[in-house]
């Protein structure tokens, strides 16, 4: 009985542990994407024209256009900010 | 209890967690946005831009006043030079491009145009403040500003014996800068004209006002079609320009004479330079019958102009109509002349539209 009990507790501890590690990974997952795409923004929307265009630049030549139309309101390639 | 604490402990780190994490890429942003806040400020574009909008006009002005005191001449003061360049920019638009050839890595050069005009260049070189965020900043940039192209060029060619005068001052050998043997004029008929004149060209820049160009007794104005080029030629003596117009109506009936109506080869070669290429050319005719004759023209009105003597040689122009058998029609006669030892001669004659 007390076997069992035992190991039932293990079991819960366990998956405790598993669940907060998961919890701090997922958490930590999410800041990170937070951190890049707030980075991004700056970058392309931030305060120098200059910097977007190189951003823009470096983004198009890897091909992740797709990556733009989340992180400006202009057409996907051209930073804002330029005509 | 120790349980429950455990469990606290986990929610109480994992809130730290948190909160580090946001503190840290709030930080990151903060710095990333300062960072480019000084990356803005420190490309040579917006410096120019800063530099266009504060200074530029500034530097233009006193920059003026520096070249006009520099280009002063007699017949150009400062203050007129300065007030032609203030009135030549006002209103116009300045822009600036970077100037690839000029610039280096230490020190970008942007060329500063006006209307298109290249009048300045701007040099940018590095602050010795330190840098700020790994970034180097640009000191206040250096501008020269050339106003030359403004200007125009005004040149006078006349026979070296011709003293020029311009605004009633006589150009020296200061302003000499080629000789010639021939008027620009008569380039075309280089071969045929073998006796040359000795010609100064003065030239004159850059210049920002009218000036007056006057030439000594004996000489006189050409009149021409290029604005700022002024021409001295010998004057004629009138008596004996008369009877050259005479002498070229004599020519032109002669050679009607001779090419519609087949009348006197002697009677139209008498007016030319013995064995130069139009006289061998009719003689020529004579001999092969390949020249077009017996149309039967009769000279109607004739009329010579643009008379205009060189020195060493003279052109006109004669106009005249005739009435033919094929029809009335009106022709256009360019014809030089040179002097020979037996006088005025033709030496060549081509027909224009």
């Amino acid at each position: 009985m007390e076997t069992t009990h035992h190991s039932g507790n293990k079991f819960v501890r366990a998956l405790q542990v598993t669940l907060r590690v998961l919890l701090v990974f997922v958490t930590t997952a999410a800041l990170l994407c937070a951190a890049a795409y707030g980075a991004l923004y700056i970058l392309i929307e931030g305060p120098s024209p200059g910097a977007s265009e190189i951003t823009v630049n470096i983004i198009t030549e890897q091909g992740l256009d797709w990556v733009l139309p989340y992180v400006t309101e202009g057409e996907p390639g051209v930073p804002s900010g330029t005509e | 209890m120790k349980q429950e604490k455990k469990k606290h402990g986990f929610i109480k780190g994992f809130l730290v967690y948190i909160l580090l994490m946001i503190a840290l890429i709030v930080t990151g942003w903060v710095v990333l946005w300062r960072y480019l806040e000084h990356y803005e400020a420190a490309r040579p574009v917006v410096v120019m831009e800063n530099y266009m909008t504060q200074s530029l006009e500034t530097d233009v002005d006193t920059a003026i006043t520096v070249y006009a005191v520099e280009r002063e001449t007699y017949y150009q003061s400062a203050s007129e030079i300065a007030e032609y360049l203030r009135g030549e920019l006002a209103g116009l638009e300045w822009n600036y491009e970077k100037d690839e050839e000029l610039s280096t890595e230490e020190n970008p050069v942007f060329v500063l145009r006006c209307d298109e005009v290249a009048l300045g260049h701007v040099t940018l070189t590095h602050t010795e403040d330190e840098a700020q965020m790994g970034i180097e900043q640009w000191e206040n940039p250096a501008a020269q500003f050339d106003f030359d192209p403004l200007g125009k060029a005004v040149s006078v060619i006349a026979p070296y014996e011709c003293t020029v005068l311009v605004d009633g001052v006589q150009l020296d050998d200061e302003f000499v800068t080629e000789a010639l043997g021939l008027y620009p004029q008569l380039e075309e008929y280089e071969l045929l004209i073998t006796d040359p004149c000795h010609l100064l060209v003065y030239t004159l820049e850059p210049v920002f006002t009218e000036v007056a160009v006057e030439f000594s007794e004996g000489y006189t104005v050409l009149s021409c079609d290029e604005e700022d080029v002024h021409y001295a030629v010998p004057e004629f003596d009138g008596e004996e320009a008369e009877q050259l117009l005479t002498y070229c109506e004599s020519f032109v009936q002669a050679y009607v004479d001779f090419t519609a109506n087949n009348n006197g080869l002697w009677n139209v070669q008498q007016y030319m330079v013995e064995n130069c290429d139009l006289f061998d050319e009719m003689t020529q005719a004579t001999v092969g019958l390949n020249w077009g004759h017996g149309v039967n023209a009769e000279i109607t009105m004739l009329e010579i102009k643009d008379f205009v003597y060189y020195g060493n040689a003279i052109t006109c122009n004669a106009v005249y109509s005739m009435t033919r058998d094929d029809g009335d029609r009106t022709d256009h006669m360019h014809i030089l002349l040179v002097n020979t030892e037996d006088g005025w001669r033709v030496i060549h004659r081509e027909m224009y539209e």
